[in-house]
């Protein structure tokens, strides 16, 4: 019992200093972000890699989440004779919620591991201690630049997320719902017509950029933080991605939660 | 130059640095000997402000590591040189950006003077016309040696070297420590070499230092070898003589 009890304290302590670590990590980052214009050519370079990495996995389910949504809410719909609006429910799904979740699910799990595989790689091998003691912050140099580039990334993949959803959601409407391709974008467009707020830019489209911000960073921040506490070897390295991926599905769904309840709640 | 006074360093219940006391003089080459696991590559670490002591203090030139803040601290490794047992070279940059990178971020110097600096501590280490490999492209003793070229780009006026010849063939080990000798005269340096390689404190060092048990057992000049005073130095050089 005593044991169990001191394992499980251990690890609880363990956890919150880990939270610790990538909460301050992320804000030195962020304490450097005035060098980012300097480091521009990197940045565009780590969001050109990021986003064509996952450019085909993000656009194949984006389309196929659309059509499913579509199919879904579709045959429901129908059986209350409001076919018709499936356009509008597609619409706002994407953009409000489904669109940055599934860009940030794509990108935790590709570049949020390989983040904190390289950052792990060259911990252990020394290469961040030999940055430490050329006297090149490792946070300015490795940690601010692909942190901003996946923050940059995020709410691109969304729009392309949102746009194929939508396209995805089309095609379905179209072949198995009835519903006239003219009627389907028309009740899209009314979609992002309903609330127009903050220079009039539609609400369901500037909030799910906003939410895609937000999970770039947090991506960003639990990735590198987790190859940055990275020791131990390859099994050490194993370990850092393993838990980048776990902690960013994890907050990515409870920072979503809250999102859409200070968005709309 | 550098001091450490009762230096003590533990991992958990393990101590493995017990009040070492070390004394370096300016423009010396010194060699810390030792097994494996005894706690040199700790020492080194100590010397550039990577570990901070448990007990005991670190002295650079008169000023108490400790008593630095990190500001200080950062000015002060601009002074340092280091080479790496794995010569920890930035994987993504070539030989030419790796070298270059401290030049890159500290100093003012025009692309072209930059370019002449790399190039010409590319000549010293024997390693002109793979400007453009990447570390993933060269071998285990041209790493090092692009590490070193790294270690010495900035002019340092200390040089740290950690296991410079680990793994390398007897050919390129001898490279290396011919190199550290020049590298040291040229610069005008101090150079403090951790190894378990008597070939390289006899062939490189002007002092050798024995670690046992978190302190300095004894310290020698390479001729002064064979008539150590303690038995555990003599057995450990005899040794290796023997192997």
């Amino acid at each position: 019992m005593t044991r169990w009890l001191d394992s499980l304290g251990r690890g609880i302590v363990g956890y919150c200093a880990a939270a610790g670590d990538t909460i301050l990590l992320a804000l030195r980052a962020l304490g450097h972000i005035d060098g980012a214009l300097r480091k521009f050519p990197e940045i565009l370079g780590h969001m050109y890699a990021y986003g064509i990495r996952t450019l085909p996995v993000t656009a194949v389910v984006g389309l196929f989440f659309g059509a499913i949504l579509a199919l879904q809410t579709g045959l429901a719909l129908d059986l209350y004779g409001q076919v018709e609006v499936v356009g509008i429910v597609v619409t706002a799904g994407m953009c409000r919620e489904m669109g940055p979740f599934i860009a940030a699910l794509v990108l935790s799990s590709t570049v949020g591991s390989g983040m904190a595989a390289e950052i792990g790689t060259m911990k252990v091998s020394e290469e961040v201690d030999a940055l430490e003691i050329m006297a090149i912050d490792p946070v300015r140099f490795l940690v601010m630049p692909r942190l901003v580039a996946l923050m940059l990334v995020c709410p691109i993949l969304t729009i392309l997320v949102d746009f194929l959803g939508v396209v995805g959601g089309l095609v379905v409407a179209v072949t198995q719902l009835g519903v006239s391709q003219h009627v389907y974008l028309e009740q899209a467009i009314e979609a992002l017509r309903y609330e127009r707020t903050f220079w009039e830019w539609p609400k369901d489209v500037y909030t799910g950029l906003a939410k895609a911000v937000v999970f770039g960073f947090t991506i960003g921040a639990v990735g590198l933080a987790a190859g940055m506490r990275a020791s131990g070897g390859a099994l050490g390295v194993g370990r850092a991605v393993r838990n980048a991926v776990v902690n960013c599905l994890l907050l990515i769904i409870i920072f979503s939660y809250y999102l859409t309840w200070a968005f709309y709640g | 130059m550098i001091r450490l006074e009762g230096v003590t360093k533990s991992f958990g219940d393990r101590t493995i640095l017990d009040g070492l006391d070390l004394h370096i003089e300016r423009g010396e080459v010194f060699a810390l000997m030792g097994r494996s696991g005894t706690g040199k590559s700790i020492t080194l670490k100590h010397m550039v402000g990577l570990m901070k002591p448990d007990a005991g203090s670190v002295w650079i030139d008169g000023v108490n590591l400790a008593t630095m803040d990190k500001r200080a601290l950062k000015n002060l490794r601009r002074r340092f040189g280091y080479l790496f047992q794995s010569a920890a070279l930035i994987n993504w940059l070539d030989i030419e950006a790796n070298v270059a990178l401290p030049l890159r971020e500290h100093t003012r110097m025009k692309p072209a003077d930059i370019e002449e600096r790399v190039r010409e501590r590319l000549r010293w280490v024997r390693l002109v016309g793979d400007e453009h490999k990447l570390p993933s492209e060269i071998s285990g003793g041209m790493k090092k040696r692009v590490g070193l070229a790294r270690a010495i780009a900035m002019d340092p006026d200390i040089v740290l070297y950690d296991e410079p010849t680990s793994g390398l063939d007897p050919v390129t080990g001898r490279v290396i420590r011919n190199l550290i000798r020049e590298v040291n005269e040229r610069l005008g340096a101090t150079s403090v070499m951790v190894t378990h390689d008597v070939l390289d404190a006899i062939e490189a060092a002007d002092r050798i230092g024995f670690l046992f048990d978190g302190k300095v057992e004894e310290i020698c000049t390479p001729d002064g070898l064979r008539d150590a005073k303690s038995e555990r130095v003599r057995n450990f050089v005899q040794g290796h003589i023997a192997e």
